[in-house]
């Protein structure tokens, strides 16, 4: 059986990374429920924290309705374009060889997976600005490689499309995931 | 094994109880449970869903500016958290209301022609 703290514990973890107050809000509100179920079932704990439902899919619930506090979402941002840094081979080294490019491949799908994982989480909106901060990473690495080797650099049209191709993917999988999320679990009709 | 699917009937609950929320607060401010307790019993236990799911309809209504909410702290004794029917809640309500008499009247009205 689980306490009413230890149920609350668990609603709070399924909340991280929200605003402070509204999590504390919200955790405050299901304490006073907890409190009113309590005292109106004759103190049975286990029947009152199974009718507000099990503890993750609540806080999932109220995630789909907050999201991600806009500090979060800033974290997001910033990893996705320090990521998006990595990603650009030559920065990696000088030199051409094998190894930097299977570097920044690893990086380029790093960014893949934490894209996917932020549109489905924090949404498709916020999934597509941390693509956009990615791109922008991206060319950030680019631009420092130019200036790094600037007489030796050599952009090939391959090289160009390669890299403009995984910009937009970027978008792409920052953008598509979350918004499928959307469609296949529509929210309740809402009024 | 019931012939209808359940998701149909799960559509049916999802689609009406912000409705029903929303009509519970048109006579005075009511706090969670006390929303829950009414919604349970004078739907004749038709809004079985998970308590834990009333409240973030309760906070998509406050998100959509239908009502409002403020805590009340008693000196001794549990602080609940009320909520309150706004004038665009009212206004929204009626039409919504509206809405359902009219799918009610013209569903029954069809079923009794085919009966």
């Amino acid at each position: 059986m689980m306490s009413v703290d230890a149920y609350l514990r668990q609603v709070q973890r399924g909340l991280g990374g929200m605003d402070p107050h509204v999590r504390e809000d919200i955790l405050k509100e299901l304490r006073s429920h907890l409190a009113d179920s309590l005292s109106a079932n004759g103190g049975n704990v286990s029947a009152a924290t199974d009718a507000l439902g099990d503890p993750v899919s609540v806080a999932r619930r109220y995630r789909e309705l907050y999201g991600y506090s806009s500090s979060y979402r800033l974290l997001f941002y910033a990893v996705a374009g320090v990521v998006g840094i990595l990603t650009v081979p030559v920065l990696v080294a000088g030199e051409e060889s094998v190894f930097p490019y299977f570097l920044s491949s690893i990086f380029v799908a790093s960014e893949f997976v934490f894209l996917i994982w932020i549109s489905v989480m924090a949404g498709n909106r916020a999934g597509l600005l941390a693509g956009v901060w990615g791109v922008l990473g991206r060319m950030a690495g680019l631009g420092v490689a130019i200036a790094a080797n600037r007489e030796s650099f050599l952009i090939t049209a391959d090289g160009l499309g390669a890299f403009l191709l995984v910009c937009l993917l970027f978008l792409f999988v920052g953008w598509i995931p979350g918004k499928a999320r959307q469609a296949w679990q529509r929210p309740g009709a809402e009024l | 094994m019931p012939e209808i699917s359940q998701e149909w009937t799960a559509e049916l609950k999802k689609g009406s109880v912000q409705l029903c929320l929303l009509a519970l607060l048109t006579r005075e401010q009511k706090y969670g449970f006390q929303i829950v307790k009414e919604l349970r019993e004078l739907s004749g236990g038709f809004f079985d869903l998970k308590e834990g799911t009333l409240y973030p309809a309760l906070r998509r209504l406050e998100e959509r500016g239908f009502v409002e909410s403020h805590w009340v702290e008693p000196e001794s004794g549990v602080p609940r958290k009320y909520y309150k029917i706004t004038e665009r809640g009212r206004r929204a309500l009626e039409e919504a209301i509206n809405v359902w008499d009219r799918m009610a009247a013209g569903t029954r009205r069809v079923l009794e022609a085919a009966r």
